[in-house]
C-alpha cells in the first residue's frame, strides 16, 4: 500500500465524515481527498513527476495536509519544514533536496532560488485522483532532521517505511475509526505528522491546532471535540499542568502519548489525577524510523523510566562496541530492524553508512540508533546516554556543530562551543561557552540575540558564558565539555531563597490541590533532611497545619529526640512523642535481630552494642564488604564478615523500625485528615536508601530532587538550629551509632553528590575525580557502584503489578 | 564443578534465564551480582564445596565471573 492510500481509502469508506478540523474549518474526507486531487493535477501541470521534491512551508492547516497527499498523488516526495524556519535553512533544504518547487503561504525570500511556488489552494484541476505512480519502495518523504556536521540531513522515507509505522503505532493505540485526535504539534515533526496520516488510516478525525501556545483554547478544544487521542511532549504537559485543569472534563478522552524525553514522574501524577481513567503512553522514537518503542500504560507506575520494549512487527537489540548482540541485563547501542527503518540521509552517504549497517539477511539494513540503552531482565529498555555529541533538548536532536557555526559567524567572537546542561523540563538544555576577540564589547544578551535571529527557537542556546579560555581536547580541538577545571563543588549551588519558595508553592499545591488534606505530618528523627521538610511544610501551610512526630526507640541516639524537640520548638508545630520501642518489642524486632547477629556472634546478648559496616576498600576493583561490628559489655570490639542469612535477617527485622513509623504517621494522618511528608533526599531516593513500605512510603516527597549539600543550604536559608544543620548525616537504625558513608556509601555525602551529580550530567571520571580529590578509579568505582544502586531501587520503588 | 557454580548463578541471580552469560563476562559490571549477592556466593562455595573464603579472598580477580569462581574453588580445593 502506498501511504496516500490513507486518505483514498477513508474517502471511500467514509465520504461524508469529518476528516480534518482546523480552526471553524472541518472538512469531509471527500472533501480533503478532491482538494488534494485538484492541487495534484496543478503540481502534475507545473512539472511534479515522480520522486521529484516538493518541500511544504506551511503552519498547521488544511493547506499542509492537502500539499502532503497532494504531493503523493502526483508521485512526488514531501518536505515538510518547520514554519519558523530561517530563509538560510530553507534555502539550504531546498537546494540540498534539489526540490522541484515549494508550497506556501507566505513571500519566498529574495536569497532563495527561483523555484516553482504554489500556494496549496489551487483548486483548478479534477476533483479525480490522477491516477497511481509509485510502488512502495519509493521514496514519499524526506524529513530533515539535525546533522553532527551542522547541516540539516535529509531522512529519506518511502512508503513502505511510514505505512510500517503507521500500522504498528495504531496498533498499539488500538485506534478506530470513532478516534478523534487533536493535534497541535507542528506537521514538520514526524510526531506531528503521523498523527494526521495514522488519523487518516484509521478513518478517524483530526483536529489540528497551530501550536499549544494558548493552553486553554488546547483544553477547550480537547471538550468541545470530545477528543479521544491527545499526543503532547513532556513541556506542554507542565503547562497544562499550570493549568485549574479541575474546571475542565474530559469523558471522551481516551490517551495520552508523550515522546521526546523520559515523562518526568512529577508530572505523572498530577496527569493522572487530572485526567482520571486516561492511558498514558510514554514513547521513544527517531525520526529514522518514526518510532522504536512505547511503554504500555500499565508499566509507567512499574518503570516509569523506561521506554518500553519495542512495538509491533519490529525488533530492537543492543549490541556491544563489535556489534554483537547483547542479552538482556546489559547496556550497549539501541539496534531497531524492521521495515520502517529509513532509506539513508538524502546525498550524505557516508552519515548513512554510519547509521545503516547490514543485518541479519543478505542486503538487509538495520539502524544503529547512537543511543546507548540498557535493558532489565524482564527484557525493558532504559535510555542511558548519548555516543555522540547530539543534545536532546526535549523532542529535538541538536548538534553543537549546527549552533557553534552561528555563533562563530558573529563578528565579536573568537571561539564557541556549545554542551548539553541539564534542564529540569526538557532534560538537556543548550549551553554556549565563547572566547570574545580582544576588545569586543558585548553581552550574553547580544549573543542571544545574533543567535535567535539565525536559528530556530529550540537550537538557541539558554546559556551563554563568557570565557578567557575554552576547553581543549588533547589534540588541542575545542571540547564538547566543560574544562576539568570547571566541574566543580558549585556546579550544586542553588539560590537557597529562590528553591525554597517554589517547594514551598508545591507543598502548598500538592497537599490542597491534589492531595486535598488539611495538612502535613513529618516525622522528626532531628537530622537534617527532616527538618527542613518541616520548616518548608510550616512556611507553606502554616505551622497550625504541620504535625511533627518524634519517635525513638531503645536504639535511638539521645540527640535524634533532643534535636527533633528543638526543631518542633522553633519552628512552633505541634508535635507529639510516641515510644515505639513496645510496638517493635512485640513485633520481636529485637529478638528477630538479635537472634541473626547470634548466628556470628554465639555470645550476643544484653549489653552489647553493634552495627552493619561496609569494609572500606580504595582499590578501583574491589567489593563491598559488608561486617559486623559489634561491642561487648566489657567494651572489647569484635568484627565479622557477615553471612548472607545473617545480614538479611538482621535488615529485615530492623525494617520493622522504619514501618512502625511510618504505620504512626498514617495514623495521625488519618485521624486529622493530613498527608504524610516523606523525607529522603536525591542521594536516598535515587539510591533506594529506605525501606520499602516504611521510610520510603509517603503521600509527598518535597525533597528527593535535592542533593545533600542543597538540603544543606536550604536549612542554611530556613534557619534552622546549628546543631541540626552541622550534624553529619546519621542513619541511627543500629545500637552504635555510624555515620551514613559507613552503611550507605563508601564516600562521604559530599563525595557521594559530586558523584552523583557528575554521573547524571555526563561529566567524565577525571573532571568529577578532579572536583572531589579522587582518583579516576575510585570515581569509577562509585560511578559503578551507584548503577547497582539503581538497580536495586527499581524494587523499592515499584508499586504493586496488577493483573489485567 | 563448573556446572554447578554456573547453575548456582543462573538459578538465583538469573532467575533461571541465562540470557547468554558467558563464563568469562563480568557479574559485577552486568549486574548480576551486587554486593549482598556477593555475601550469598560466598556462604554457597563455602558450604557446597567445604572451602574457607578469607577476606582477602573476596576480590574481583577470585569471584567476578563463572571462570574465576571455578579457578579459585580449585585452587582452593587442591591446596586442602
Amino acid at each position: 500500500m502506498q501511504l496516500d492510500g490513507f486518505l483514498e481509502s477513508s474517502a471511500r469508506k467514509f465520504p461524508g465524515k469529518t476528516a480534518l478540523v482546523c480552526g471553524d474549518q472541518r472538512l469531509t474526507y471527500l472533501q480533503v481527498e478532491e482538494r488534494a486531487n485538484r492541487l495534484a493535477h496543478a503540481l502534475l501541470t507545473g512539472g511534479v513527476a515522480r520522486g521529484d521534491r516538493v518541500v511544504v512551508w506551511l503552519e498547521n492547516g488544511v493547506e499542509a495536509v492537502v500539499s502532503i497527499f497532494a504531493i503523493l498523488k502526483a508521485g512526488g516526495v514531501f518536505c515538510l519544514v518547520n514554519p519558523g524556519v530561517k530563509p538560510e535553512k530553507l534555502g539550504y533544504i531546498i537546494s540540498n533536496c534539489r526540490a522541484k518547487g515549494l508550497i506556501t503561504g507566505q513571500a519566498v525570500p529574495d536569497s532563495i532560488r527561483q523555484c516553482a511556488v504554489w500556494s496549496g489552494k489551487e483548486d483548478g484541476g479534477s476533483p479525480r485522483p490522477p491516477g497511481n505512480r509509485c510502488i512502495d519502495v519509493d521514496l514519499a518523504a524526506l524529513i530533515y532532521t539535525s546533522g553532527s556536521t551542522g547541516k540539516p540531513k535529509g531522512v529519506m522515507l518511502t512508503h513502505l517505511n511510514m505505512v510500517t509505522a503507521a500500522n504498528s503505532i495504531t496498533t498499539y493505540l488500538e485506534n478506530r475509526a470513532d478516534d478523534v485526535i487533536l493535534n497541535a504539534l507542528p506537521l514538520s515533526f514526524d510526531y506531528g505528522l503521523y498523527q494526521v496520516l495514522m488519523g487518516f488510516l484509521f478513518g478517524g478525525t483530526v483536529v489540528l491546532m497551530k501550536s499549544f501556545a494558548l493552553t486553554y483554547v488546547v483544553l477547550e478544544t480537547l471538550m468541545r471535540e470530545q477528543v479521544t487521542g491527545f499526543p503532547i511532549v513532556p513541556s506542554v504537559a507542565a503547562m497544562l499542568l499550570e493549568m485549574d485543569l479541575a474546571r475542565y472534563r474530559f469523558p471522551a478522552l481516551r490517551y495520552i502519548t508523550s515522546t521526546g524525553a523520559v515523562f518526568p514522574q512529577s508530572h505523572l501524577a498530577r496527569l493522572r489525577a487530572a485526567f482520571p481513567g486516561v492511558r498514558i503512553y510514554s514513547m521513544y522514537g527517531l525520526t529514522e524510523c518514526k518510532r522504536v518503542s512505547y511503554l504500555p500504560p500499565d508499566q509507567l507506575d512499574v518503570r516509569p523510566t523506561s521506554v518500553g520494549r519495542g512495538m509491533p512487527n519490529q525488533e530492537i537489540y543492543l549490541v556491544d562496541e563489535e556489534g554483537r548482540r547483547l542479552a538482556p541485563g546489559r547496556q550497549g547501542q539501541l539496534v531497531v530492524r524492521g521495515s520502517h527503518v529509513m532509506k539513508g540521509y538524502w546525498d550524505s552517504p557516508e552519515e548513512t553508512e554510519a547509521v545503516l549497517k547490514p543485518g541479519p539477511l543478505p542486503d538487509e539494513k538495520v539502524l544503529y540508533s547512537g543511543d546507548v540503552f540498557r535493558t532489565d531482565e524482564e527484557g525493558y529498555f532504559y535510555f542511558v546516554g548519548r555516543g555522540d555529541d547530539m543534545i536532546k533538548v526535549g523532542a529535538h536532536r541538536v548538534y553543537p556543530r549546527e549552533i557553534e557555526d552561528v555563533l562563530h559567524a558573529m563578528p565579536e567572537v573568537a571561539e564557541a562551543v556549545v554542551w548539553p546542561a541539564p534542564d529540569p523540563l526538557l532534560g538537556q538544555s543548550i549551553h554556549a561557552a565563547v572566547r570574545l576577540k580582544e576588545g569586543a564589547r558585548v553581552t550574553p544578551q547580544d549573543v542571544l540575540f545574533f543567535c535567535s535571529k539565525r536559528l530556530e527557537s529550540y537550537l538557541v542556546p539558554k546559556t551563554v558564558e563568557f570565557r578567557e579560555e575554552l576547553p581543549k581536547t588533547a589534540t588541542g580541538k575545542l571540547s564538547r565539555r566543560p574544562s576539568p577545571g570547571s566541574f566543580s563543588r558549585s556546579a550544586l549551588d542553588i539560590d537557597a531563597a529562590a528553591v525554597a519558595r517554589s517547594l514551598e508553592e508545591t507543598i502548598r499545591r500538592q497537599v490542597r490541590d491534589q492531595l486535598r488534606r488539611r495538612g502535613v505530618v513529618v516525622g522528626l528523627s532531628g537530622g537534617v533532611d527532616s527538618s527542613v521538610v518541616a520548616a518548608l511544610a510550616v512556611r507553606s501551610l502554616g505551622k497550625e497545619r504541620v504535625l511533627g512526630l518524634l519517635m525513638p526507640e531503645s536504639d535511638s541516639s539521645p540527640d535524634s529526640l533532643r534535636l527533633g524537640r528543638l526543631v518542633a520548638e522553633q519552628l512552633g508545630v505541634e508535635y507529639r512523642v510516641e515510644d515505639i520501642t513496645p510496638i517493635l518489642t512485640a513485633a520481636g524486632c529485637y529478638s528477630r535481630r538479635d537472634e541473626a547477629v547470634r548466628s556470628l556472634i554465639p555470645e550476643f546478648g544484653p549489653g552489647w552494642l553493634f552495627k552493619i559496616a561496609m569494609q572500606e576498600s580504595p582499590e578501583e576493583d574491589s567489593y563491598v564488604v559488608y561486617n559486623l561490628l559489634a561491642r561487648a559489655p566489657d567494651l572489647t570490639e569484635r568484627q565479622v564478615r557477615l553471612t548472607y542469612e545473617a545480614f538479611q535477617g538482621i535488615v529485615a527485622a530492623t525494617s520493622f523500625k522504619q514501618r512502625t513509623r511510618k504505620m504512626l504517621e498514617y495514623y495521625w494522618a488519618d485521624r486529622m485528615r493530613y498527608a504524610v511528608a516523606g523525607t529522603p533526599n536525591r542521594q536516598e531516593y535515587d539510591q533506594g536508601f529506605f525501606v520499602k513500605n516504611g521510610d520510603g512510603a509517603a503521600d509527598l516527597k518535597p525533597i528527593a530532587r535535592l542533593y545533600k549539600s542543597q538540603v544543606y543550604s536550604l536549612a542554611e536559608h530556613l534557619n534552622l538550629p546549628d546543631e541540626v544543620r552541622l550534624r553529619p548525616p546519621t542513619t541511627d537504625t543500629y545500637p552504635l551509632s555510624q555515620t551514613q558513608g559507613e552503611l550507605f556509601f563508601s564516600v562521604p555525602w559530599d563525595v557521594m553528590d559530586l558523584c552523583l551529580f557528575g554521573k547524571d550530567h555526563g561529566a567524565a571520571a577525571e573532571e568529577v575525580a578532579d572536583a572531589a580529590g579522587m582518583t579516576c578509579a575510585q570515581v569509577r568505582r562509585v560511578f559503578r557502584l551507584i548503577d547497582t544502586q539503581r538497580r536495586a531501587a527499581l524494587y523499592l520503588r515499584a508499586e504493586p503489578l496488577l493483573a489485567e | 564443578m563448573h556446572t554447578t557454580i554456573r547453575q548456582y548463578i543462573v538459578d538465583n541471580f538469573l532467575f533461571g534465564r541465562a540470557n547468554g552469560l558467558s563464563d568469562s563476562e563480568s557479574l559485577l559490571e552486568q549486574g548480576v551480582i551486587d554486593s549482598i549477592g556477593l555475601l550469598e556466593l560466598i556462604g554457597f562455595l563455602q558450604k557446597r564445596f567445604g572451602i574457607r573464603v578469607a577476606d582477602e579472598d573476596i576480590i574481583p580477580a577470585n569471584l567476578d565471573s563463572v571462570d574465576c569462581i571455578r579457578n579459585f574453588v580449585e585452587g582452593k580445593l587442591a591446596c586442602n
